[in-house]
């Protein structure tokens, strides 16, 4: 009764855009406004949080390869330090904005296990490229968590870090088993179904 | 900025991508840890993906040597070799291929021809445990005693006193840190397993194919301990978050709860003279260990650099916990020695006894030390004599130290192989039928 | 009243209406891309054309997921959120 692993790839993808979503809200109305309501406030570094949480069952249940899993543990503890330190900002437990940079070193170590995760080429076929694009739009976006904690108040930041989200969610939709991309599909890659 | 953002979201849509992962084996046969009845005519392995094949992508090994393959050929999805008439015995099949990715994926696994297969582990051509592993287990008892020390001395110990900011941080870090640990040294510890079965080096090992490992016992516990502790580490952290210590009692139920997996995965469970009676000591011997280590490092940490006022009344309520688990410790381990070493010379002639000698006098060391605690601090604290109280710091830090070298030794042990037990005597009426 | 204090408070209040719009078309924007993503690929809805699949490709259609968020966004978190804006600009009046 497991899934495809691309059914979990779109289940995650599905947080995601409701953690986008939740960010662009808060990016549009700002801070302030958006916190006024407890549970809002606690609602997107929660998501965060429990997104990891619910990486764990991906990594041991798929274990295919070693890479596989160094992979999925580096998401896993990543969302949920992320997540965490958020809460605790949130929470007043934690008072330094600079514990907004666990989100930047998230972006960071997600984007790079991504990067290292895959060996070939852009276009050698089309998983590579997603690594690929993946891979550096996390690392590249790493820019906006590092201005959200530098000026918090930063439209920009926050609307680039909401956006970042949104653009992953998007690219896990995309994921798809045998496919091709750009109409090209490696001839190793078995028949394409729909 | 919109604009782009929207192009390269309506391309990726228009244009999906493949699945996050290499050709991923889905089907062997003989199945993984299959016994067969008699010998299979060919060896099979299906995967998700098409797959090339590379020289020597089947081999095949008895357990003593290589076994020559008349024919390996590939089918799409398919690796096939056509095998020769095996005897009676144990096999190991390794394979390697190219997945459509460009990685190689490899990976190893087992079947009987009229016997029992062997675990990965066990495989021709697997080795270790080295003394990477040593150290990994220890590191991987380390965090268990944080964890499981760390709650059981907060709920059993200091019970609903309120700790100091400085204090509870204190805690929350060490406790924090150890579930990670935990969680992280479990992963390494799995992938070292993995890499004895495998025997790839480690760029070709990131590719292989951990599911024969993955579907073992040890695999089973290792999924289990992940999760637990994933979910210990969100309860810890939610009990920090909203000042609710009741949330550390389902953590603490789970630590303990989880750490079975190693009781339920290890010697105790699969070697011979295992039952339930084994496991369940195996857990106990444990579980007080990290109790009694892991309040140690409380104590040192925690109580008596920031919470003066507690120390007496925290030594005092440890000594009495430290007294039950030492019981449980010492019961538990003696039940598991006199069945893993039915003979008393075992203790010096074999491998694993001498390492469980080591472990003794490390024990006694620490039970000794233990004891000078209890026959003159406890009185002497209890009278209310303040003069201790600032000396045993020291005592006691030295104390966890000989705790630590008894984990080493306790994580040397669990790697090593206890002798083999003499086989049961036969009884007449079979040796009469042959 | 004096136009220059007139205009000082048309700016705040027309930037709060824009706010309110924007964030009033983000959720119904969702589930309108969800809906272009199932008419673009009708394929991705399993469950219009079922073919013997288990039970993971009959519950997880993505175009639905997108609506779905969409959606949950709009009735659930929009609506506070609107009122919270409307108060934060009449406490600002």
């Amino acid at each position: 009764m497991q899934p495809p692993s691309e059914h979990v790839h779109w289940l995650f993808a599905t947080g995601f855009l409701l953690l986008g979503l939740c960010l662009l809200g808060e990016a549009i109305v700002g801070t302030e406004v958006w916190r006024r309501r407890a549970w809002r406030a606690y609602l997107w570094p929660g998501l965060a949080f429990a997104l990891g949480v619910l990486m764990w069952p991906v990594m041991t249940f798929y274990t295919n390869s070693a890479i596989h899993m160094i992979a999925h543990g580096a998401w896993a503890q990543m969302l949920m330090i992320a997540g965490a330190a958020e809460l605790g900002l949130v929470r007043g437990k934690l008072q330094s904005q600079w514990w907004r940079l666990a989100v930047t070193a998230g972006f960071l170590v997600s984007g790079s296990a991504l990067l290292v995760h895959e060996q070939n080429a852009w276009f050698f076929q089309r998983s590579s490229f997603l690594h690929h694009l993946m891979g550096w739009t996390m690392v590249v976006a790493a820019i906006f968590p590092l201005a959200r904690a530098i000026k918090p108040r930063s439209q920009v930041a926050a609307t680039g870090f909401a956006l970042t989200f949104v653009v992953a969610a998007v690219m896990l939709y995309c994921d798809r088993d045998v496919a091709p991309v750009f109409g090209h599909i490696s001839e190793l890659a078995g028949t394409p179904h729909r | 900025m919109k604009r782009l953002v929207l192009t390269a979201a309506t391309l990726a849509l228009v244009f999906p991508a493949q699945a996050f992962a290499h050709a991923t084996l889905e089907h062997t046969s003989p199945g993984f840890r299959e016994r067969l009845a008699s010998s299979p005519g060919s060896v099979t392995l299906r995967f998700d993906q098409y797959v090339k094949m590379l020289p020597g992508s089947i081999q095949l090994f008895s357990a003593k040597r290589a076994v020559p393959l008349k024919r390996i050929w590939s089918d799409g999805l398919m690796l096939r070799a056509s095998v020769p008439r095996l005897a009676r015995g144990p096999y190991t099949v390794r394979w390697h291929a190219l997945s459509s990715d460009g990685h190689v994926v490899s990976g190893v696994f087992t079947f009987g021809v009229r016997a029992t297969a062997p675990l990965p582990t066990e495989a021709f051509g697997a080795s270790g445990p080295t003394r990477s592993e040593h150290v990994v287990r220890w590191l991987y008892f380390v965090s268990l005693a944080l964890v499981v020390g760390g709650l059981g001395f907060r709920l059993l110990v200091l019970g609903g006193r309120p700790l100091t900011p400085r204090a509870e941080k204190r805690f929350y870090a060490t406790v924090g840190i150890g579930v990670l640990a935990a969680i992280d040294i479990g992963i390494a510890a799995f992938l070292l397993r993995a890499e004895d079965a495998l025997q790839l080096p480690f760029g070709r090992l990131l590719y292989g194919d951990l599911a024969p490992l993955a579907r073992s016992r040890f695999g089973d516990a290792f999924i289990a301990m992940t999760l637990g502790f994933a979910l210990v580490a969100a309860l810890i952290f939610l009990a920090w978050l909203t000042d609710r210590t009741v949330l550390l009692w389902p953590a603490f139920g789970l630590a303990l709860a989880f750490a079975s997996g190693l009781s339920l995965s290890g010697h105790s469970a699969v070697d011979a003279g295992a039952s339930w009676k084994s496991q369940l000591a195996d857990w106990a011997h444990l579980s007080a260990a990290c109790l009694w280590i892991g309040g140690l490092i409380q104590l040192v940490l925690v109580v008596w650099p920031l919470m003066p006022e507690l120390r007496r009344d925290a030594f005092l309520a440890f000594s009495r916990l430290a007294t039950v688990c030492v019981g449980v410790l010492l019961l538990a381990g003696i039940y598991l020695a006199i069945l893993r070493l039915p003979q008393l010379n075992d203790l010096w002639t074999t491998g694993y006894g001498k390492v469980l000698l080591v472990k003794i006098g490390l024990v006694s060391l620490a039970l000794a030390w233990g004891g000078l605690h209890n026959r003159f601090a406890v009185p002497a604290v209890a009278r209310g004599n303040e003069r201790v109280l600032p000396r045993l710091r020291g005592s006691l830090l030295g104390e966890s130290m000989v705790g630590m070298a008894v984990l080493l030794a306790a994580a040397v042990l669990v790697d090593a192989k206890p002798p083999v037990q003499p086989a049961p005597t036969p009884p007449a009426a079979s040796s009469v039928q042959r | 009243m004096n136009a220059e204090l007139v205009s000082e408070l048309k700016a705040p209040l027309q930037r709060a209406a824009t706010r309110a719009r924007i964030i009033s078309t983000l959720g119904p924007a969702t589930a309108l891309a969800g809906i272009g993503w199932a008419l673009v690929q009708p394929y991705r809805i399993t469950l219009l054309h079922p073919r013997g699949q288990d039970f993971w490709w009959l519950f997880v259609e993505p175009p639905l997921l997108v609506i779905a968020v969409g959606l949950f966004f709009h009735f659930v978190v929009v609506p506070g959120l609107l009122e919270d804006l409307e108060e934060e600009h009449a406490a600002a009046k």
